[in-house]
């Protein structure tokens, strides 16, 4: 998946405002695992409602063996990074296998809670957490 | 290479987390034999099992046999080594199922396991009736592994499992290299 320019309906937010051209949100995934695709609709979703376009800001990358998941240091699928910071840090171990993400009442879960992922994208990059905001605003 | 339905239930002997042997199809139920290969380290594995561990104690007393079965290479996935399956177990209180260590993986060859958790059922002459999937969503606990329990109402009232197959969702077996 190719990052494009942001959509004609999105207003820059503090990072589109500021030239950065390279796309803030990273997903590092494997094929072994079976989330990629929930996340991506998620991050479709979410993004959406923070009035971000998909396409201009995340950018997604496989990661392929385990020497790979050593240097980019990836403790499992999917890892989601805005502007390098990790959603639930994790010290490793570094290899391939499927992300543990636990949910606010504790329960294990491939996947990051939606409310979770969603404020910590807005703090990150400055949006809006209201509906449908245009996520021009810097806080 | 995977089990066919109406495939004999495979013949093995494992280890518990008390090194207790348990060997099928000796210990098969009466009415249905459930195989779960499941791990320590895989979230869709750690997702669905309390859902798992309810069915194991509203059929156990109905006939029906649990056994769950870690295949995981214990060198590179520490977490599903046979001291981390034991102390698992322990943290828990115990488990109401056996809980075996297949350490050659040849367990989880000979049914053809690919994921975590990877679910099969043998009917009353030990005869493969179900495989895949707990129920659709590993993120709802409320569908109570209802393919599952679906499978096992349809064994228990003589009739066939309605899907009687379904995709195994999970991590993929780790297999040594």
């Amino acid at each position: 998946m190719s990052p494009r320019s942001a959509s004609r309906n999105t207003a820059p937010t503090g990072w589109q405002a500021a030239g950065e051209h390279r796309p803030p949100i990273e997903v590092l995934w494997w094929e072994g695992c079976p989330s990629t695709e929930r996340l991506v609709l998620v991050l479709r979703e979410l993004l959406d409602e923070l009035g971000l376009d998909f396409e201009a800001t995340v950018r997604l990358r496989e990661v392929k063996s385990d020497a790979e998941a050593e240097r980019e240091k990836f403790a499992g699928s999917p890892t989601i990074r805005v502007r390098g910071r990790e959603f639930q840090e994790s010290g490793g171990p570094y290899r391939l296998t499927c992300r543990l993400y636990r949910l606010p009442d504790g329960r294990p879960s491939p996947l990051p809670d939606r409310d979770e992922l969603k404020e910590f994208i807005a703090a990150e990059l400055g949006a809006s957490t209201s509906p449908h905001s245009n996520g021009g605003d810097d806080p | 290479m995977t089990l066919a339905l109406g495939a004999e239930l495979p013949a093995f002997t494992l280890p518990d987390t008390d090194e207790r042997p348990h060997t099928l199809p000796n210990e098969a139920g009466e009415a249905a034999t459930v195989v779960v290969f499941t791990c320590n380290h895989c979230p869709y594995a750690l997702a669905w099992h309390d859902r798992l561990i309810d069915v194991v104690r509203d059929y156990r007393d109905r006939g029906v046999a649990f056994f769950f079965v870690n295949p995981n290479d214990a060198e590179r996935y520490p977490d599903d080594s046979f001291a981390a399956m034991k102390e698992r177990v322990a943290a828990d209180g115990g488990w109401p199922a056996p809980y075996l260590r297949d350490e050659s993986q040849e367990v989880a060859r000979a049914f053809g396991a690919r994921t975590t958790p990877d679910v099969f059922v043998f009917d009353s002459e030990r005869r493969l009736a179900y495989r895949g999937a707990p129920d659709s969503d590993y993120q709802d606990p409320a569908k109570r592994a209802e393919w599952l329990r679906s499978a096992l109402d349809a064994l228990l009232a003589g009739q066939r499992p309605d899907p009687a197959t379904t995709d195994p969702v999970g991590c993929s077996v780790k297999w040594k290299q």
